[in-house]
């Protein structure tokens, strides 16, 4: 058993390794490293769950190596395998397997042959990590790899406006989900003084004595909304048809089956921190209920055979969800699976459905029939459609009423914007690493109001990379800033050792330079880049663009990379009182990613500002 | 000014994509409006006014040209006809060497950027996904549960209706929603609002209809043809543009509220008209050079080749085991050869593969009819079809029960059972099933055709019920001696149409028979052997000089293309001793479509052709019915000629598969009467599907519709890319990725003054030729000679064959 979970870690991770060596036109070599890691990944979910089954079906825990120990804190590889565990790994594998197989032939000759398995694979290791995960810390591993190669294959098509425009409004909804995860996970650190494993979560009575009631449901809060995000349940659920841009089987296999359920595995392998806490359960229903409501309406007027899918998707999301609020979570289980199947089959024919329907309404249009929902009075059926063809002005409601007001704010710190500032927040940096380290001075490490002061020039620092039109560098220089002070405001909150800040540097400062190299580079061959349209430099710069999304990643903690784990452990360290810097923290983050990989985007994506090739128009 | 206005919206609509719904897939001249330029005019045009890339780049002809795929001789040919002999080193210097600015631009677009540049406001982003998705749900054929909430009165006004009737709105300010109720409001006084300067409207109109040239080209098609779609829609570009310009004003008050002015104010530049002359760049003529080596170093192989094989083929063919009657489609030119190599005593035909009976066809039980004919022909025909059962085509997976809600969960847990068998069915062992759109369901093989007209004066929707025998004898006698077949039949005669199957593929269309508009041709190879069988039509046929034994049997069949099989259809009328041959020829042309299959499979990179032909067949049927498969056949990828003659010009020479093949025998119509209708429909039908594929190929994402894998279908009249992407003309990427931009050329057998005089029929047909969107060459019958037509005349081709030698 210890081996095959360990091998149903490993190979996808090889699967991924061979495949990085293989030239894009290598087609058979590629799917072939693909089909049999998939093919031998069933034969392990199988053999597991026969094992399991047959023995004495006990959650089964796996103590791999810490990668970072300390008195409280241990950051290790576990994983863990139970009754949830073996029906997603039962599931995922076979339909990975198969989309595997399909995408073969399906992909032939496309240019991005190798770049869409090598995506396919990563989010197999993402998924594979995840659902085998052993604590909180592996499982946002996995978690963020199925994120970010989400966002590689709705991009899939990068040469293209909408791809990549939607790309990054998805990529922003999924960073609140990340953060809200986080957050969470950070609750948990402080309310058990250690982190967390799920075998413990479910062996030892986690139910919360009356006094942490507040953090206990704040935890719940927090994991229900990052559940809810990725499963795109109200009111988030615009992003999931705006998310279908890739090759139709990238679709089939994030949007129609696996990825849409990863929420469902949040707060099924949660339920121990929220089963006792009422307003959880009551709100994962109402959730739930509103979901399948305003989507059921929202996908039956529906137009185009994607998006209708996507909003039945939606829809019978929401339906597992008010199962599982009611504590159904066999029947939760067995839902998951079977719309798993269901709806990558149909996604997989989506195409089809021109020539069928067309011929079914060659031989069974009935002109008499009575439109749906004729028995409703007119006012309310008119609204009832408005609202539905409007898709619940949801779409509307975060451009206007979220991400805008961000804007805004960034916008409103412009003095900053000039490189003057720059040199200036250094400085301050430096200052404060010298006044705080080297020659402490009392001001600096006592004060109160000092972290909050450094967490919030982070805060408009980051801010104004986001929302920076002009200078890509001057964006990335004030990302890594951002980046420095963030880490400067959490310092100062609480003893953290000289070893947890190498580890974070390493990380920040490398993919600084390396990145900072990358841009200034494309930018001395294409003269000055504004970040005010999309440029597609992709085109010619295909390394650097590689090179710079790879630095944008480490820079920002991705969970690979040193940074990650330093900023876990940093993350760790703000104190439970200081719900201000948590606050900050977590927007800063959240923005953090944005600002970068949006740079990334409008860099090296999009339609190509050079058209003396075939360059699509903006709208297609 | 409405007048003006009006004028406008006639002139954007000529612009636009003329593409209809791809249920009806007719193939056109991509830059059909600028064919009343001659073809390097108009293409370059086109280019500098609306940004399509219209020939492969620079770098491209180099690479052909160091392949020798464009050959050094041919080269320096054009460049001497084009620029003389002293220039051959300057130019070939400038051909092979010198860099060019490739850039492309385009005049659309620059007025409207100006919200972006002035305002930070990307208005097309904003707007687009909710106008498609009204556009898409008032169109839509079926695909949504809960239909569009039309009124009678078109797209505008049930957008009206709706906003009236509902507590909330698609618009987002009240000055919005109360301008939307104002039925007087014109095109002009919003544009008053939103443009300000009235030189500027036209530019402004043009910038937003071409933002989205998709939806706005179907709009126009729909408007001028709604006969297009199954359930009528009204629309009208006018309404269109309306709407999107209310829905502007209303994000401009929603998102500017009173910091906003005309845009006319804060235009950089004075207003651009967007049809304009457009100036000649040097690149132009390089472009134009290469080009023109490029269909020359093909085209002299192929003449010459032709030149030769006629010497070699003798015209009689002894002892003839049976004719068989093909459609003029470049896929049915290599299994032409197939056949006639296997089975020598046979001999084939080509004719446009409506057999010359255009009808509408009326399903069993089936609500609405099928056009059977080229599409510019109307038909006033009913031909209906009486089976025993109604076909049954239901796929449960299909279902929109599971778009329910709480019987979903019941529908969802079932057909998630069903699915998990279906996705490892479709992946190991692909069959045909009803998801699949098969070229043999079009018609139930065992149903009676109700062909011959009992009543001229009953009628349904207009239509006379089937065909008289006097109607019936002349599209026979017609037919027939438009290709030339009068005499010397055999005894068995196969008349076999053509149709594709495919799975998951909504441009199937566009594998099928173009002159049945896009569909099987099963029931016209039934139909005209229904009236060439016919005793009485015998008899008048007899008048007429054709004199058909009565042993004579016509067999209708049809030939799937894309899995390479052929069905044969009413084989009970067949004699006795006619059943025993046709036995015999079945099992023949079946090893005739192993080879064919074998011959096609070279192209596809993923089957072994050094296997078995058995399983080479099977892996060319296996491919038609793979869901995962994007190409079930490569379609008209690589057609570049049509040879218009006798088959002796052609027989056992390989063209390849890109020829059309329509035969016509000059000896019996020396005046070219026949001839006319012959080539009535070559440059509008061949061209049209050849400058699509030659535009397609060149500029795959603009004038294409780009690969077809993320292709989502909407309103089951098109493709678009993504929930918020507009429509995408065009052909996929997987159709004319083997596909070489060459435009076609015509090769007819008749004397040149012959050719000359029918080719100026009528305008239309005339301006394909003059304007050199298609090469014509005649080659004269009777002393092999080939004559170029070029300004307007017909001059003697040089013949090349000199330095075919030393060619390299």
């Amino acid at each position: 058993m210890h081996l095959i979970i360990i091998l149903a870690i490993i190979l996808p991770i090889l699967g991924f390794g061979i495949n990085l060596f293989f030239k894009n036109h290598q087609e058979k070599q590629i799917a072939l490293v693909s089909n049999v890691i998939n093919f031998t990944l069933i034969g392990l979910s199988i053999t597991s769950a026969i094992l399991w089954l047959t023995g004495n079906q006990k959650d089964y825990s796996i103590y791999l190596f810490s990668l970072y120990k300390s008195h409280n804190f241990d950051f290790a590889a576990t994983f863990y395998y139970d009754k949830l565990t073996m029906v997603y790994s039962l599931v995922a594998s076979i339909l990975l397997f198969m989309v595997s197989v399909f995408s073969k032939t399906y992909m032939h000759r496309e240019s991005g042959y190798k770049r869409f398995y090598i995506h396919f694979q990563a989010f197999v290791i993402g998924l594979r990590v995840l659902i085998f995960s052993g604590n909180f810390e592996m499982f946002i591993l996995g978690w963020e790899i199925i994120g970010i190669s989400s966002f590689l294959l709705i991009s899939f098509y990068r040469d293209r406006f909408l791809p990549v425009k939607n790309a990054m409004k998805v990529l922003s909804f999924y960073r609140i989900s990340d953060t809200a995860l986080f957050a969470g996970i950070w609750f948990c650190h402080h309310l058990f003084h250690k982190n967390i494993s799920f075998i413990d979560l479910n062996t030892v009575d986690y139910s919360l004595p009356n006094s942490h009631y507040i953090e206990g449901l704040t935890i719940g809060i927090l994991v229900v909304l990052a559940a809810s995000i990725k499963c795109a349940q109200f009111p988030f659920s615009s992003w999931l048809p705006r998310a279908l841009e890739g090759p139709t089987v990238s679709s089939a296999i994030f949007y129609g089956s696996l990825s849409l359920h990863v929420g469902l595995f949040l707060l099924l392998r949660t339920f121990p921190i929220w089963e006792n806490i009422d307003i959880i359960k009551i709100l994962i229903g109402v959730i739930g209920l509103l979901t399948a409501i305003v989507s059921y309406y929202i996908s039956t007027v529906q137009s185009t055979t994607k998006t209708q899918l996507a909003y039945a998707s939606i829809t019978q999301v929401g339906l597992m969800f008010i199962e599982i609020a009611l504590g159904w979570h066999t029947i939760a289980l067995v839902h998951f699976a079977l719309h798993a199947f269901y709806r990558t089959y149909q996604f997989l024919v989506s195409p089809s459905s021109l020539s069928y329907l067309i011929h079914d309404q060659f031989l069974h249009y009935d002109a008499n029939k009575k439109s749906a929902f004729s028995f409703l009075p007119k006012k309310l059926r008119y609204s009832l459609y408005t609202f539905s063809i409007m898709e619940g002005y949801l779409d509307r409601f975060w451009f206007y009423q979220i991400w805008r007001r961000f804007k805004k704010l960034g916008v409103l710190f412009n003095v900053f914007r000039y490189r003057m500032w720059q040199w200036v927040f250094a400085l301050i940096f430096i200052l404060s690493v010298v006044f705080q380290h080297i020659y402490p001075i009392e001001f600096f490490t006592s004060h109160e109001y000092v972290p909050y002061f450094f967490s919030f020039i982070a805060l408009i620092l980051i801010l104004l990379a986001w929302t920076e039109r002009k200078s890509a560098l001057n964006s990335w220089i004030n990302i890594v800033l951002s980046q420095l002070f963030f880490m400067d405001g959490i310092v100062h909150q609480g003893s953290v050792n000289l070893i947890q800040i190498v580890i974070y540097l390493t990380g920040v400062i490398s993919a600084a330079v390396i990145g900072g190299w990358a841009l200034k580079r494309v930018i001395s061959l294409e003269n000055n880049i504004d970040l005010n349209s999309f440029h597609g430099h992709i085109y010619e710069h295909k390394k650097l663009g590689m090179t710079f999304l790879l630095c944008s990643l480490i820079l920002i903690g991705f969970p690979i990379s040193p940074t990650f784990l330093g900023l876990d452990l940093l993350f760790s360290e703000i104190e439970k009182e200081n719900t201000i810097t948590l606050i900050i923290s977590a927007l800063v983050f959240i923005f953090l990613e944005l600002a970068s990989i949006r740079i990334y985007a409008r860099v090296f994506l999009g339609l190509h500002v050079k058209p003396y090739h075939e360059v699509a128009f903006k709208s297609s | 000014m409405k007048n003006h206005i009006n004028h406008t919206i006639k002139e954007i609509q000529h612009y636009l994509p003329s593409q209809m719904t791809l249920k009806d897939f007719i193939h056109h001249n991509s830059l059909h409006p600028f064919q009343k330029y001659s073809f390097y005019e108009g293409i370059f045009r086109a280019s500098k006014l609306f940004g399509y890339k219209v020939t492969l780049q620079l770098g491209e002809f180099r690479e052909l040209f160091a392949l020798n795929r464009i050959k050094e001789k041919t080269l320096e040919r054009i460049i001497i006809e084009r620029k003389g002999k002293g220039q051959v080193q300057t130019w070939l210097q400038k051909l092979l060497v010198q860099e060019y600015d490739e850039l492309i631009s385009s005049r659309i677009g620059h007025l409207r950027q100006n919200w972006k540049d002035a305002y930070k406001l990307d208005m097309d982003s904003l707007i687009h996904p909710t106008l498609f998705r009204l556009i898409t749900s008032y169109l839509d054929q079926g695909i949504s549960v809960w239909e569009f909430l039309r009124s009678n009165d078109g797209f505008l006004e049930s957008i009206r209706v709706l906003d009236q009737n509902s507590l909330l709105s698609i618009f987002k300010t009240q000055t919005g929603r109360a301008l939307l109720q104002d039925k007087d409001i014109t095109i002009e006084q919003l544009l008053k609002k939103i443009v300000g300067d009235e030189s500027y409207y036209e530019q402004y109109l043009f910038d937003l209809c071409f933002s989205h040239r998709g939806w706005s080209g179907l709009v126009g098609v729909i408007e001028d043809s709604p006969n297009i779609l199954l359930l009528k829609r009204n629309v009208s570009l006018h309404d269109f543009i309306l709407t999107e310009l209310l829905m502007e004003l209303d994000l401009l008050e929603y998102k500017l509220k009173d910091r906003w002015k005309p845009l006319a104010l804060s235009a950089k530049s004075s207003a651009l008209a967007i049809i304009a002359e457009t100036p000649e760049t040097e690149l132009d003529d390089v472009l134009r050079i290469w080009q023109d080596a490029f269909e020359w170093s093909y085209y002299d192989d192929i003449i010459y080749g032709i030149q030769e094989n006629f010497k070699n083929n003798s015209n009689q063919i002894s002892n003839k085991k049976f004719q068989a009657v093909f459609c003029i489609d470049e896929r049915e030119c290599s299994l032409r050869r197939h056949v006639e190599s296997v089975i020598p005593q046979s001999e084939t035909f080509g004719a446009p593969g409506f057999f010359g009976v255009e009808f509408y066809f009326l399903q069993q039980g089936a609500k609405f009819k099928d056009k059977l004919c080229p599409a510019p022909v109307t038909p006033k025909y009913l031909i209906r079809e009486n089976a025993n059962e109604q076909g049954v085509h239901k796929d449960i997976m299909f279902s929109k029960k599971s778009f329910g809600f709480l019987g979903s969960i019941v529908s969802t847990v079932g057909l998630g059972l069903v699915s998990i068998y279906k996705l490892f069915q479709i992946l190991f062992f692909p069959k045909m099933s009803a998801s699949i759109s098969d070229a043999f369901s079009h018609m139930d093989a065992e149903s009676e055709l109700l062909i011959e007209c009992k009543n001229p004066d009953e009628r349904i929707d207009g239509l006379q019920l089937g065909f008289t025998i006097e109607e019936m004898t002349l599209r026979v006698s017609n037919f027939l001696k438009g290709i030339g077949l009068v005499n010397n039949f055999s005894d068995l005669i196969y008349i076999i149409a053509h149709g594709s199957s495919s799975a998951n593929n909504p441009h199937h269309g566009a594998h099928d028979c173009g002159a049945c508009s896009g569909r099987p041709g099963s029931v016209n190879s039934r139909v005209f052997c229904f009236m060439v069988n016919h005793k009485e039509v015998r008899a008048a046929l007899q008048s007429n000089g054709i004199n058909i034994p009565d042993h004579v049997q016509f067999v209708p069949a049809m030939h799937d293309t894309a899995s390479d099989q052929i069905r044969f259809f009413d084989e009970k009328n067949l004699t006795a001793k006619n059943v025993t041959a046709h036995q015999e020829n079945k099992s023949q042309l079946e090893m005739a479509l192993d080879l064919n299959a074998k011959e096609r499979s070279r192209r596809f990179a993923s089957i072994d052709i050094t296997a078995d032909i058995k399983k080479v067949r099977q892996a060319i049927l296996d491919r038609s019915v793979s869901l995962f498969e994007p190409r079930p056949e490569l379609g008209h990828g690589t057609n570049s000629m049509a040879i218009i003659g006798r088959r002796t010009m052609t027989r056992g020479l390989f063209l390849d598969r890109r020829a059309f093949l329509n035969s016509y025998d000059y000896t019996i119509d020396r005046e070219g009467k026949i001839l006319a209708n012959v080539m009535a429909p070559i440059g509008v039908v061949c061209g049209g599907i050849n400058l699509e594929y030659y535009f397609s190929r060149v500029d795959n994402v603009k004038l294409g519709c780009g690969t077809k894998l993320p292709h989502n279908v909407v309103g089951l009249v098109g493709v678009t890319n993504s929930s918020d992407g507009d429509l995408r003309p065009g052909l996929p990427w997987q159709m004319i990725e083997p596909h070489d931009p060459v435009r076609l050329l015509v090769i007819v057998e008749h004397f040149p003054e012959v050719v000359h005089k029918v080719i100026q029929t009528t305008d239309a047909m005339y301006e394909w030729y003059k304007n050199e969107w298609v090469h014509i060459v005649a080659k004269n019958p009777e002393t092999n000679e080939f004559f170029y037509f070029k300004d307007e005349e017909f001059k003697l081709y040089y013949n090349r064959n000199k330095w075919y030698g030393d060619n390299r």
